[in-house]
């Protein structure tokens, strides 16, 4: 790091400790805009991102607060890891993204940030999990000098120290005798222990944000069950916010408490877990929920068939205009040709769109019966 | 087939190569001159009378030209066929047969591999006389290796597929495997491998007539040319650059239609 | 099911070893036991599970079923006659018998081919004329008959799926096995296809061998199951029994570690889906996570060999392959 900001400076110098950085959070930086709650870490506003001519991702908005673990949920082709990528400045060339991804009450957007100041940003700032834990870490790198790096990389913290710490955190993430896994090279690790590893990594610099993309899709359940609690209290322990990516449903509700349902590049419904998922409004959210459920058809004498969705979900760039969903739905009418209008649900701290759906016939709605 | 995408290398190459098969097909029916020692000024530089001018022997340039396009074709076509059909075979072969056979195959591969072409070349000369065909011949056996290679590693990923244990589910030997699942699919790969080696043997051609061992003089040949005119690069440049222009063309057009015909081939670039 | 019916598939002590590729020049090359002892009966008409994590061997066992691999010891039997000791040549009358599904909906399907000759594919190799039977196999799939003459990265996963299934179908066969046919598909996708298996498993009265590392799949579609682990297989049982009242620890353990929807919205978090694995690991004898990530990635080593996957057991696989087509080819 060869310029730094005088606030860059003051984080730095925060030290690592989670509860030391967490009160030095409670003095909102001068330059934060005004009027935008102190407590939300990330404001994900109106993003847009297309490939070419294709729109990938339309309108994309939401935030999350501080502590608060906020699952995004969608099939393949839904726009979800595209969301990621673009909160984390990871796209692709080729990829255009429009609109405003704010950090901690941070002025400028981040989209479009230089390379430098995102790299500053990733790694202390927010951190991710990516699915593939082998592909996330150097083949060549010992793993202890892996961990060590990124810390040595966002603060003045000397090498030997790093490295004492580095097994510290290793430590911390659950890793049985971390000095040895300390001097291992990845491939020598396990799947589940490399993933760790790659959590330690993320966790290292006590982020504020925590990007999770499928961490635990290439685990067996048992260590899946692990990785996941530890992630979650990892978290937990950090007051940090985090974006969980996940297809399964059963995952998003034991390690959400609110949750995004992303269909054709769009927020199609959005809320507490226990809304979203216990009781859906929008027809998509509601097929997905019922097509996931194996348990509650097989208990049916005579072995009913699954509750489907009727097509397949249509490659990228190919879903209909107005509601996305809308050639699959059995409840579409002339209307839905239109974009369906987002309808809040409730109160929810973090605003309107923090809890609601965009459908103009919501479960419950007179076609229904 | 409908749908298939043309693509601009596959036109633009297309055309290049096109262009040196016109030449090779017009020189059978008509040519400015004869090829031989004209009674005019050697080294005339392009002129109303002689399109191209005329070389050291006083010898009509653009008649050279469209003769060696012939030349150039066979020699191509002659070192590629002989490397394609025996390397692509011996690939599939030798990605197919198990353990020790097909390791063998390939150590045997590695040691031609090893072995530089243009002595093979020379050692064919020698053993069977000059001339074009015994170079190019022996220009393409030096590049079976080449083809034995890329095939074997494009069928070894074809057969470590699904679709190939599913083919064998329904009931298919191998024969019949390698016929319809991994031929087809190593196309691509052998396409591309193909106009590479076209472009290197019209270079050998060239460096091998250099040595007097491939083209035999008073037979027309753009690498025969280039090598002729290089005493006298300094005061007639055009006898260096116009066959030099050809081969270039003549390189740089297969280079390109061997990848725009194996993206043409890719069913996979076909519109959803 | 009466006691003298012929099982549509048998296994008496089946066990598999891979070689592991010499690491010196010195030491001798290290075995991996990827299926151990396993003896099976599967009656024709059942709905037969097979769970187990990654690398629990349940892939090299399937693949040893459908004759694609054969045992290092032991006896395998399709409807009575005996394949384990027959080369993948001589196996053409079990292709009439015996079909397949597999994972990867892309990777299972020739790119290069158009859906009707990769449907035709075991008709062709049987010598059965198509007839009009492509069209049929399509209908029968939910597919349009107009699918017939395109290419298979023209479809989705799912509607992939489907023509996999068609081509299984084609031959009549009376067994199906379904290697982890919907983990690599969506959500709303998954469901049609498993309801299309159901379909067809009813429809045509076949046998089915469901493989998944997903319980909660196996346990919708399949009447009896077996949990495998590290090559062997710890406790077999009616889907009611296995999930109500598992018996041995390692069924307990997978049963434990399995989020579940219903669950987490009553309030379940993931500390207490992982206080209640690590107890069920305690219960099952692993020491931590470590040990049950070691067993797993041995296994996964000694699955990818199988697959001839360019795994570390390669040597032993060619050599096999050696002797089943060294007529034709070599």
């Amino acid at each position: 790091m060869t310029t730094t900001t005088p606030s860059d400076r003051a984080r730095g110098q925060a030290g690592n400790n989670p509860t030391e950085r967490a009160g030095s959070r409670e003095s909102a930086p001068p330059d934060a805009p005004r009027g935008e709650d102190p407590e939300t870490v990330l404001t994900v506003e109106g993003l847009d991102v297309g490939a070419g001519t294709t729109q990938l991702l339309h309108d994309v908005t939401f935030s999350i607060q501080r502590g608060e673990r906020v699952g995004l949920i969608g099939e393949s082709g839904s726009g979800k890891s595209l969301t990621a990528l673009a909160v984390m400045g990871l796209l692709t060339e080729g990829l255009a993204a429009h609109g405003e991804v704010r950090l901690a009450g941070r002025d400028a957007s981040l989209l479009g940030a230089s390379e430098s100041r995102m790299s500053r940003i990733r790694g202390r700032d927010m951190a991710m999990i990516f699915q593939e834990p082998m592909t996330a870490l150097n083949p060549t790198m010992k793993v202890g000098r892996q961990v060590a790096e990124v810390m040595t990389q966002h603060s003045q913290a000397d090498r030997r120290s790093a490295q004492r710490k580095a097994v510290q955190l290793l430590d911390r993430v659950g890793l049985p005798d971390p000095a040895a896994v300390a001097r291992s090279y990845p491939h020598q690790l396990s799947g589940g222990q490399r993933q760790r590893v790659v959590a330690a990594i993320a966790l290292a610099n006590d982020p504020l944000l925590l990007v999770c993309d499928e961490p635990t899709t290439a685990l067996d359940v048992t260590v899946q069950a692990l990785v996941l609690d530890l992630i979650v209290s990892g978290v937990q322990e950090r007051d940090a916010a985090m974006l969980f990516i996940t297809h399964d449903l059963a995952v998003v509700a034991t390690v959400c408490e609110r949750v995004l349902v992303m269909y054709g590049g769009r927020i199609v419904e959005a809320g507490p877990v226990a809304d979203v998922l216990g009781n859906p409004q929008h027809r998509y959210t509601q097929g997905l929920v019922a097509a996931s459920d194996l348990e509650r058809s097989r208990t049916d004498p005579g072995r009913s068939p699954l509750d489907t969705i009727p097509g397949n979900v249509p490659p990228a760039g190919k879903f209909p205009d107005g509601c996305v969903f809308r050639n699959r739905c059995a409840f579409a009418t002339k209307a839905c040709e239109q974009l369906p209008p987002w309808t809040p649900r409730g109160e929810h701290p973090a605003g309107e769109h923090a809890s609601g759906y965009a459908c103009f016939h919501p479960v419950g709605s007179d076609r229904d019966e | 087939m409908s749908g298939r995408r043309i693509n601009a290398p596959l036109v633009v190459g297309g055309l290049l190569v096109l262009l040196v098969v016109i030449m090779a097909l017009v020189s059978y029916v008509w040519t400015p001159y004869e090829f031989k020692f004209l009674p005019v000024p050697k080294e005339q530089p392009p002129n109303a009378e002689h399109w191209l001018g005329t070389d050291r022997s006083a010898r009509d340039v653009l008649t050279q030209i469209l003769l060696g396009a012939r030349t150039t074709l066979f020699v191509g076509v002659v070192a590629v066929g002989v490397a394609a059909l025996i390397g692509v075979p011996v690939g599939i072969l030798a990605a197919m047969s198990p353990g020790r056979f097909g390791q063998l195959i390939m150590r045997g591969n590695d040691i031609l591999l090893a072995f530089p072409a243009l002595l093979l070349a020379i050692m064919f000369s020698t053993l069977y006389g000059g001339g074009t065909t015994i170079a190019m011949i022996a220009i393409g056996i030096a590049t079976i290796p080449a083809f034995a290679r890329i095939t074997r590693s494009g069928a070894l990923q074809v057969i470590n597929t699904e679709y190939v244990a599913a083919s064998r589910v329904a009931g298919h030997g191998p024969l019949a495997i390698a016929w319809k699942h991994v031929l087809p699919n190593v196309t691509g790969l052998v396409i591309v491998q193909a106009s590479v080696s076209f472009a290197i043997a019209i270079l050998a051609e060239a460096a091998l007539s250099y040595l007097g061992l491939g083209t035999p003089t008073g037979e027309p040949s753009w690498g025969r040319m280039l090598l002729e005119s290089q005493n006298v690069l300094h005061r007639s440049p055009h006898l260096a650059i116009i066959p030099g222009a050809a081969i270039a063309v003549a390189v740089l057009g297969f280079n390109l239609f061997g990848d725009g015909l194996r993206d043409y081939l890719d069913p996979k670039l076909e519109g959803r | 099911m009466s006691e003298t019916q012929t099982p549509a598939i048998s296994l008496r002590g089946v066990n598999r070893e891979f070689r592991r590729p010499r690491t010196s020049l010195t030491g001798t090359p290290a075995v991996v036991h990827a299926v151990r002892d396993v003896s099976l009966d599967i009656q024709p008409g059942e709905r037969f599970g097979l769970v187990g994590e990654s690398g629990s061997g349940k892939s090299t066992l399937l693949k040893m079923i459908s004759g694609l691999d054969r045992p290092t010891s032991g006896e395998i039997h399709i409807e009575g006659q005996p394949i384990h000791d027959r080369s993948v040549r001589k196996l053409r009358w079990l292709r009439r018998r015996l079909q397949l599904v597999f994972q990867d909906p892309m990777g299972s399907l020739d790119p290069r081919m158009r859906i009707r000759e990769i449907i035709a594919e075991p008709l062709a190799a049987q010598g059965i004329p198509r007839g009009d039977k492509i069209n049929e196999l399509l209908e029968r799939v939910g597919m349009s008959t107009d699918a017939a003459r395109r290419f298979p990265h023209q479809f989705s996963g799912g509607q992939r799926q489907r023509i996999s299934v068609a081509r299984a179908l084609a031959p009549d066969p009376h067994i199906l096995v379904a290697d982890e046919p919907v983990s690599a598909l969506d959500v709303s996708v998954r469901a049609q296809v498993l309801n299309l298996i159901d379909e067809v498993v009813d429809g045509f009265d076949l046998t089915l061998v469901f493989v998944s590392h997903d319980l909660s799949v196996v346990r919708h579609v399949c009447d009896r199951v077996a949990v495998m682990r590290a090559g062997e297989i710890v406790e077999v049982g009616t889907t009611e029994q296995l999930y109500e009242d598992p018996q041995h620890a390692y069924t307990q353990q997978l049963l434990a570690s399995v989020p579940r929807l219903s669950e987490a919205l009553a309030g379940a978090s993931a500390a207490q889906l992982a206080a209640r694995t690590r107890a069920a690991l305690a219960g099952s004898g692993a020491q931590d996570e470590a040990d049950v990530a070691a067993l797993a990635e041995e296994g996964a080593r000694a699955d990818a060999g199988a697959a001839g996957g360019g795994g570390v057991p390669a040597e032993d696989i060619r050599h096999d392959r050696h002797e089943d087509e060294g007529g034709t080819i070599g």
